[in-house]
Parts: C-alpha cells; structure tokens; sequence
C-alpha cells in the first residue's frame, strides 16, 4: 500500500512535469516559427526597399553625371561619392575601362551604385553609355584621327567636307562641296578645334547586342578566311541560319586573315582580332538595318579593296533577294537581280583605312571614319549622310551619359 | 505515509509554479510575436501595395509626351483611369481608398487601405529641395491601414534614366522608306511602303 502511494504520488510529479515541458516546447515552437516568419517578411521588406533604393541612386547617378559635361574630372576611378537620401543613403562609384577617368573622353565607363540602410547594403553595376551630341566626327564625309592622305594622281570625291585631326595631304584631284582649304578641319597649328572620336573599344558595345558568326564555318583558301556568296539581314544567315533581330552580328578573327566580297550585308557588322586588314573585295552591297545602326564597325585596319562592277546575282549564282529580305521592297527567287557594289551607312575603323584597289564606281553612301589615317591609294567615292540626326550607338559625346540596357546587375558591395 | 503526502503537496505546488512560469513567458511572449507579425504583415501589405505603385509611376514618362510643361494630368488623361496617364505628374495629389490595379482589376490585398501620391521635381545635385525645372523627379506614395497605420515609400527618377528608357522603348520611328515603280502598261504606278522599325537600344 505504503509502496503504491509512493509510486503514485511520482507518477503525477512526472506526468505534470512532462505535460508542462510539452506544453511549453510547443509554446516555444509557435514563438520560434512566428518569429522566424516574422523577420522574413521584415528581410524581404527591407531587401525590397533597399532594391528600390538602389534603383534610386542609379537614376540620381545619371542624372547627376548629365548635369556635369566635366564629370571626369570631377569625379575619381573607384572612389565612393555618398549622398543621404529618405531613411537611408547611396554613393555612387566609377570605374573607368583603363583605371583613369580624365585621360580619354570616350574611354568607355562603369557605375557602381550602393544603397545603405539600417545596416543593409544593396549594389548595382551598370555600364555608362555616352549621351551628348553627336561627335563632330559624323558631320563629315571623311573623318580620320590622323592624316588624310590621297596620292598623287589619284582622285577623291566627297560631297560633303572631309576632316582630320592630323594633316590632310591631297596630292590628286579632291572634289568637295566647298574648297578643301575652306572644309577641312586639319592643321591644329591652324587653331581649329580637334575632332572628336569613337573610343576604340566602342564596337565593343554592339556586342552584347549581336550575334556571332563563328569564323571556322567560312571557308579558308590558302590561310585567309573568306566572306562570299552571302546574305545577312535581321531576317536571312545564309551560313548558319542563325539570324539576330537586330541585325547585328559579329566575327571574332582570332588573329587570322579574313576577306568579304560577293555578299548582301544588310546589316551591322563588327569584325576584330584580324591579321592584318580587313579587306573587303568583289562586289558587296552593304546597308545598316536602321537608320541610327553603323553598317560596318572594325577594331583594327580595313582595306577597301572592292572592284568596279556591280553584285550581279548571276554571276554569283546566288538570290540575294528573298522574300525575307527584299531589295527596295522587292523580292524574287530568280538570280537575276543586280545591285550596285557600294556601302551606305557608317563605316568606322578604330585603326587606319586605305582605300587600295577601289574605284570610283564603288561608292560610300555615309561617313568613312577612321580613329587612325586613311590612305587614299585608289580612286574613292563618298557621299555624305547625315547621321547626326539618329547617332549609333557608341557616336555620342560622353557629356552625358545613360545607362546600357541589359548590364544593370546586382552584386556584392565592394 | 506523512512523508508521502507531503511529498505530494510539495511536488504538486512546484509543478504547478512550473507550468505558471513556463505559460506565463510562452505567452506573453506569443503576445508580443503575434503584434509584431502583424505589423510586419501590415508592413509587407504597404510594402507591395507602396512599391507596386512607385513602379507604376516611374514607368511613366518623365513629363507628358504632347505637352512636356504640363504639371497636371490634361483632357483625356480621367482620374479615375490610370490606362490613360502617361507621365509622372499625372499622379501628382492623387489618393485613392482601396485602389485597384493600374489595369482597373481589384486589388484584394489593397482593400481599405488609402493610397495618396505625390511627385516633385528636384536637382540632382541637392535632391533635398524641390526644384522646378530640375533633372529629376521625387516620387512619393503613402500608404495609410485600415487601422491608420501610416507607411511612406519614395523614389527618384531622372528624366533620361533608365525608366525613361523604358518608356520610350515602346515608341517607334520610320526607319526606312521604301518607295518602288511598277510598270504597267503605259502607265507608271507608284507605290510606297513605309516601315517602323523599333528604336534601337
């Protein structure tokens, strides 16, 4: 008996004990999970929050970069500016391609933008796309960073001005709207302003953008990769089939030799890493999908090397007018449409352009822009379009700047 | 036997000291987690309802495309129809109890609560002041609970940032004409094809 009670009276000791052990752990739990859900609605709000301020300061940083034609000089590579903005607070860093941000004016640049609140930090980077005007350097026919050099006997003809940052030497016949004395913008000595142009690395920028063609499905004769029997619109690859909306693709050389020739290129083109010139040959038909698109963008030196007849599609065997890519709003699927050898729209090459081997009947319908000399060794047509009116990309001053769409991206706050 | 009943007592009077300590710091704890999670819950309602609306807003334009001084919504633009709004200022002293989607489709989330926006042209270089003329706009939503409970929710928008961008990526220009001849007969037929083609980035 004795020993029952005494086992009874320890069991309600335990039993108690344990339910008061149950019944708090599960108070506990309850606690713990409100409290967790809890702080993970205030994380996400405050990520949220800190998101749109982050947004803020990229939007603050634009337009106080457009405010300051001088921004770089006013600013320092990768140096933080802080403001206080609401509950919190944003700096603004730059970071230039080359560490220095007042050596070149179209050196191309990065933002970094963080975002700071209670403790809480947010990053966004973004690439700077110039915003000004457009560089003076597309208000003529001929522009070059260097000389402008036409040999003797050779003739040049431009129906606008033709300018240069160096000296401009013609030696044959040179036609141009005005006199060439009264057009050119040569001779600093002379006290005229220099030109403005492209940073060397700005096609560049039409990369994001494009679509590669690889260069090992071209067909190589005796080292050099050729470019013929081609079309290439935002519509038509006749090489791969693979087509960019836009029309912009581009050929990464891989320091091999590369000619295009025989081709319809209705599109922008962006060729680097050659051996030696580009060269461009036979007959070619070549024209920007949009009017504010350059037709043809090089990183390196490019030869103009284009004969004097026209792309003749039966000579070639080749429709160059499909029905996906009309020519002047026809299409066929004869080979018997001819179109004129010539180049419209914006052609640039960041190192120099010669002009060897074409002839007047090839015409250049835009701007030939040179960030190095252009030589011209062989008879050169150009007539000026004015692309001032819609600049490509990459062809305005950095006096103001935007944001590239499609590089804003978070990252971890330096 | 004395033993053991007052072992009972014992036990029964510290348990139950047990359970009363235990429950009364369960709970009053709960108390507090459950006012904190609903003012979080508060909280994250004015948050989706506030920064939906600063969205909305800094996907408009940066000033009204027809008339860029305008500071007021125009004819056509209806307060109660924010399809038709086109620029930021549109918003501008606009409140609204339980606002709907910017498509007009209700907004459960947003039932009972009071909306009120407000824009402000500022400087970039002091975005502490207001500034008329300024590169930039102060964009304000304040969301108030239905138990009064009062949250506020800012932005900037530059007037060539990156919303504007996106506002204008809709809008196209004639890129290209193209104007062809068709012979029939004797008589020359013009015809005329124009494209839009999207602005580029």
């Amino acid at each position: 008996m004795s020993n029952a009670k005494r086992q009874r009276s320890g069991g309600i000791y335990i039993v108690v004990v344990m339910v008061s052990l149950l019944v708090a752990a599960l108070a506990m739990t309850a606690v713990t999970a409100a409290h967790s859900l809890s702080k993970s609605m205030n994380e996400r709000n405050t990520f949220q929050q800190l998101e749109s301020l982050g947004m803020s300061g990229l939007e603050w940083a634009v337009a106080t970069l457009s405010e300051d034609a001088d921004w770089r000089r006013q600013y320092e590579n990768d140096t933080p500016y802080e403001v206080a903005y609401g509950n919190g607070r944003f700096s603004l860093r730059l970071l230039d391609s080359d560490g220095a941000l007042d050596d070149e004016p179209q050196d191309p640049a990065d933002i970094i933008v963080t975002a700071h609140r209670d403790g809480n930090y947010y990053s966004l980077r973004a690439t700077l796309l110039p915003a000004g005007p457009p560089l003076a350097c597309l208000e003529h026919g001929v522009a070059t960073a260097g000389d402008f050099t036409v040999d003797a006997l050779i003739g040049c003809s431009c129906d606008a001005s033709a300018a240069a940052n160096g000296d401009i030497e013609i030696n044959g016949d040179c036609y141009a709207a005005g006199s060439v004395s009264g057009n050119y913008f040569g001779d600093p000595d002379q006290g005229e302003n220099e030109l403005e142009f492209p940073s060397p690395s700005s096609p560049y920028y039409y990369l994001a953008y494009g679509t590669e063609i690889d260069l090992t499905d071209l067909p190589n004769a005796a080292g050099t990769y050729v470019l013929d029997y081609f079309l290439l619109s935002a519509n038509d690859n006749t090489l791969t089939g693979e087509v960019n909306p836009r029309g912009i693709c581009f050929i990464d050389c891989g320091g091999q030799r590369l000619d295009i020739g025989n081709c319809r290129l209705d599109c922008t083109l962006v060729v680097f890493n050659m051996n030696g010139s580009l060269h461009l040959t036979n007959s070619i038909h070549w024209a920007p999908p949009n009017a504010n698109q350059p037709a043809l963008l090089v990183v390196g030196d490019l030869s103009l090397r284009m004969g004097a007849g026209s792309l003749n599609e039966s000579n070639v065997q080749f429709n160059f007018n499909p029905s996906t890519t009309p020519y002047l709003g026809r299409s066929d699927r004869t080979q018997q449409t001819i179109y004129p050898s010539e180049l419209q729209g914006l052609v640039y090459a960041t190192g120099d352009i010669d002009t060897g081997g074409l002839t007047a009947n090839a015409h250049l319908w835009g701007s030939l822009i040179a960030g190095g000399d252009i030589n011209g060794t062989s008879k050169f047509a150009v007539q000026h379009r004015d692309q001032t009116v819609a600049p490509p990309m990459g062809f305005r001053s950095f006096s103001q700047v935007r944001i590239m769409p499609g590089t804003v991206r978070r990252i971890p706050t330096p | 036997m004395k033993r053991s009943c007052g072992f009972r007592l014992l036990e029964t009077t510290f348990a139950t000291l047990l359970v009363s300590l235990l429950l009364v710091t369960s709970l009053s704890s709960l108390a507090i987690v459950i006012r904190t999670a609903d003012e979080n819950g508060q909280a994250t309602t004015a948050n989706n309802i506030g920064l939906s609306m600063l969205a909305e807003i800094a996907s408009r334009a940066f000033s009204d495309p027809e008339d860029p001084a305008a500071s007021v919504r125009q004819d056509g633009e209806p307060s109660d129809d924010r399809t038709q709004w086109d620029d930021c200022d549109d918003y501008h002293y606009w409140s609204k109890l339980s606002p709907k989607r910017s498509d007009g489709s209700i907004w459960p989330e947003a039932d009972e609560w009071k909306t009120l926006a407000a824009t402000y042209e500022i400087d970039a270089s002091d975005i502490s002041q207001g500034s008329s003329g300024g590169n930039c706009r102060h964009l304000i939503v304040g969301e108030k609970s239905p138990t009064g409970k009062q949250f506020v929710f800012t932005a900037i928008k530059a007037e060539k940032g990156i919303g504007s961008q996106l506002a204008a990526k809709g809008a196209s220009h004639v890129a290209k004409a193209d104007i062809h001849a068709v012979r029939s007969g004797t008589v020359t037929q013009l015809s005329a094809q124009l494209t839009t083609d999207q602005v580029q980035p």
